[in-house]
């Protein structure tokens, strides 16, 4: 694999290596319309971040590579500040989407038996009362004609 | 932690941009330490101690303990 070596390169080159597979993940997921807009906003980072490489300030040094002790003793803070959020937002969404998921599911798990709204008993309810004949006789009783007369 | 890294620095008339450039770290690092917001680490500091050539616990002051990092 070939490194990048002006550092102050090495931060724009990978957003915009990311851009680009997020951005044709995008065109296969909603249209290229959207890829485009997300490609136009990371080559503007990109171009952002190459010029932010080259102040002189701390994160002028962090996204132009050349960060001191006390610079990289921060951006690992960050990560791990990050890499907590990150965490507990997802741990956060994946409780919310569990309880959305809970609260939607019917409580007897038949659709058709919960499907009444005027109080009056469904037509599978009333097919699967004892004794009860449709007029229609079964909704597969023409598979058991069709199989009885064949054999 | 107190230390004499602004008092040596100005008695040697070296501004902080020249002394980040000869320790190998940035200005703001320079102002950090002088400031007594981030401790360096004990590379930096025999670094900083042997360019003033002065021994390190002269330099970096353990009896005055500040915040630092």
């Amino acid at each position: 694999m070939t490194s990048i070596r002006n550092r102050r390169l090495r931060a724009p080159t990978m957003m915009l290596a990311a851009g680009t597979v997020v951005a044709v993940a995008v065109g296969i997921g909603q249209g290229w319309g959207a890829a485009t807009t997300m490609a136009v906003v990371m080559i503007f980072a990109a171009v952002f971040y190459y010029g932010a490489g080259g102040r002189d300030s701390g994160f002028g040094a962090l996204i132009g590579g050349r960060a001191d002790e006390r610079q990289a003793l921060i951006r690992t803070r960050a990560r791990a500040h990050s890499r907590t959020v990150v965490t507990g937002a997802t741990e956060e969404g994946a409780r919310t989407r569990r309880l959305r998921d809970a609260s939607a599911a019917p409580s007897t798990g038949d659709h058709r038996m919960t499907a009444e709204s005027d109080g009056k008993p469904t037509a599978a309810r009333r097919a699967a009362r004892p004794g009860h004949r449709s007029r229609r006789g079964s909704r597969f009783s023409h598979l058991s004609s069709r199989s009885s007369s064949s054999a | 932690m107190r230390n004499r890294v602004r008092e040596q620095r100005t008695q040697r008339g070296l501004s902080q941009a020249e002394l980040g450039a000869v320790l190998g770290v940035s200005r703001q690092t320079v102002i950090s330490i002088e400031s007594s917001r981030y401790l360096p680490s004990l590379p930096l500091a025999f670094r900083i101690a042997r360019f003033f050539d002065v021994p390190v616990e002269k330099m970096f002051d353990p009896e005055d303990e500040g915040t630092g990092s």
